[in-house]
Parts: C-alpha cells; structure tokens; sequence
C-alpha cells in the first residue's frame, strides 16, 4: 500500500568523486565504475550533480548509468550544461535530462559514468556527487 | 563476499540569527564541532533568509572551523532572497569547495564577509555532508 512505502526509512548515501576525461570516455566510452556491482541490492539514484574544470565538448552528453549490459541511464546532462567550474544540478541545470530519477536500477548492479556519441572533450576532470539509496 | 561502502549522507540544518552569522568578527558561528581525525565533506546544501532578503555583508560563507580556514560556499547577498532556498551551485551561490575534503579534524561555521549582515531576520541553513576517518 502506498502509504506502506511511504513509511519506509530508506538512508541517503552519496558518492562523490573525481574523474579525468579519459576515465569518462574509457571503454568505447561506457566509462567508469564509481560503484561496484553488488549481488542482492538494487540501487536508486534520487539527486546529484556534476561540475567540469572546463567547458565540457565534444560528446553529446555525460551520461549516470547503472553497469548493465543494456544500462539503465540515471540521468543525462548534455555538455552545453557542464560549463567550468559550475554545479549542474539534476532537475535544475537546463541541459539536464533524467526520466529514471527516483526509480530503481537493474538488480544487481553499481554505477559508472561516461559520455554519449563522441568521446567528451576540452574537460580534464569531472566531478561527481550522485545521492541514492539501496534496496536489498 | 565483498560488501560495498556506501557512504551515509549526515546533514546539518538549523536557523541562525544575524547575531551569530555576524559573530566572532564575521568568523560567524560553528554548525558542525570539530571531531578529531574526522574529514568531512561537503556535497550538498542550501540558505534562506527569513523576514527579509540579506543585505549588508557581501557574502554568506560557509567555511571550515579553525584559523585561515577554506571557504566551502560563498553565496552573495544578491542571491539570498527572502524566503526563497538559494542552492548551492545557483546564481550568485559560487560552491567552488563543495565536493572537496576539508581540513582533516576540521567542523564548519557559517559566517559573512566584509561588512555584518543586516535586514534578514534570520538565516536558514541545510547542509548536507559526508565524514570519514
């Protein structure tokens, strides 16, 4: 029952971080695991940002994902987004796209960051910060 | 089997008067105590100001405890509207610091800069962090 749900304490944990670019676009540009996959649990991505050194290019978009083979996209922030030095807030930036917030990821699996269509450019770091909850 | 550390999100929330945001010389006052071999780890948070938009002060600071201590956030008056939740990483809310360890065994303290904050009634924070040893 929905109210069920609702009663249920779920603790906020947060990963935060650090990536260079070529961590980004590493494996055909899939990217990095910044969660490891765990067996049993299922992770929820609820918040986030992401801020760039630099203004970020030449990919489509640097994109949150779960590690399935067929990965579920957290959420999506287009490079025109990540100028330097600036928080781009899930929900608030305009560049932003996220449909899977608040929904749960494939079983099973961890997160990883990477970019879309070409490999991200002009950034050398990119940092993370990705609020979620697990369910066992 | 190996288990996954999930780092818990801790998170600071109060209201301030502009009595203690203005203290110690603008140091502000702490919001977080200092714990020994503790680093914390800003990643997330807000201001608001009640009864009136801030004024006065050129910014609110967010910072570490301790002396020469680094600034996590700096949000500008100009951004610290009445009644409205500023967030860090918006307009005029420059979170330059956010997402970088501070100083190992450090807390965190709200104050202001330049000249004492005056017009808000009080200031509302919520400060979200993380700690590790």
């Amino acid at each position: 029952m929905a109210y069920v749900q609702f009663m249920q304490k779920k603790r906020m944990k947060c990963i935060h971080g650090q990536l260079t670019t070529a961590q980004v676009k590493a494996n055909s540009r899939k990217g990095t695991i910044i969660l490891p996959d765990e067996t049993g649990r299922k992770i929820t991505v609820w918040d986030g940002w992401l801020r760039s050194d630099g203004n970020a290019s030449g990919a489509t978009a640097v994109v949150v994902t779960d590690n399935a083979a067929t990965p579920i996209v957290a959420f999506a922030m287009a490079v025109g987004g990540l100028t330097a030095a600036t928080v781009a807030r899930v929900g608030v930036a305009t560049h932003y796209t996220g449909t899977t917030i608040g929904q749960p990821l494939t079983g099973g699996k961890g997160l990883r960051i990477g970019c879309t269509v070409a490999d991200l450019a002009t950034t050398t770091v990119l940092d993370y910060c990705i609020f979620y909850t697990v369910e066992s | 089997m190996a288990t996954t550390t999930h780092p818990r999100v801790h998170c600071a929330s109060g209201s301030l008067t502009l009595a203690q945001v203005n203290a110690n010389t603008r140091v502000g006052t702490i919001i977080v105590p200092p714990a020994v071999d503790r680093t914390i780890t800003v990643v997330d948070g807000w201001l608001r100001s009640e009864g009136h938009s801030a004024g006065g002060a050129t910014a609110v600071i967010l910072t570490e405890t301790g002396g020469t201590p680094t600034t996590v956030v700096s949000a500008a008056v100009a951004g610290i509207t009445q009644d409205l939740i500023a967030r860090f990483g918006a307009a005029n809310i420059t979170a330059t610091n956010v997402g970088t360890a501070c100083t190992k065994g450090r807390g965190l303290a709200i104050g202001c800069t330049v000249g004492n904050l005056t017009t808000s009634h009080s200031l509302d924070y919520c400060i979200y962090y993380t700690v590790t040893v």
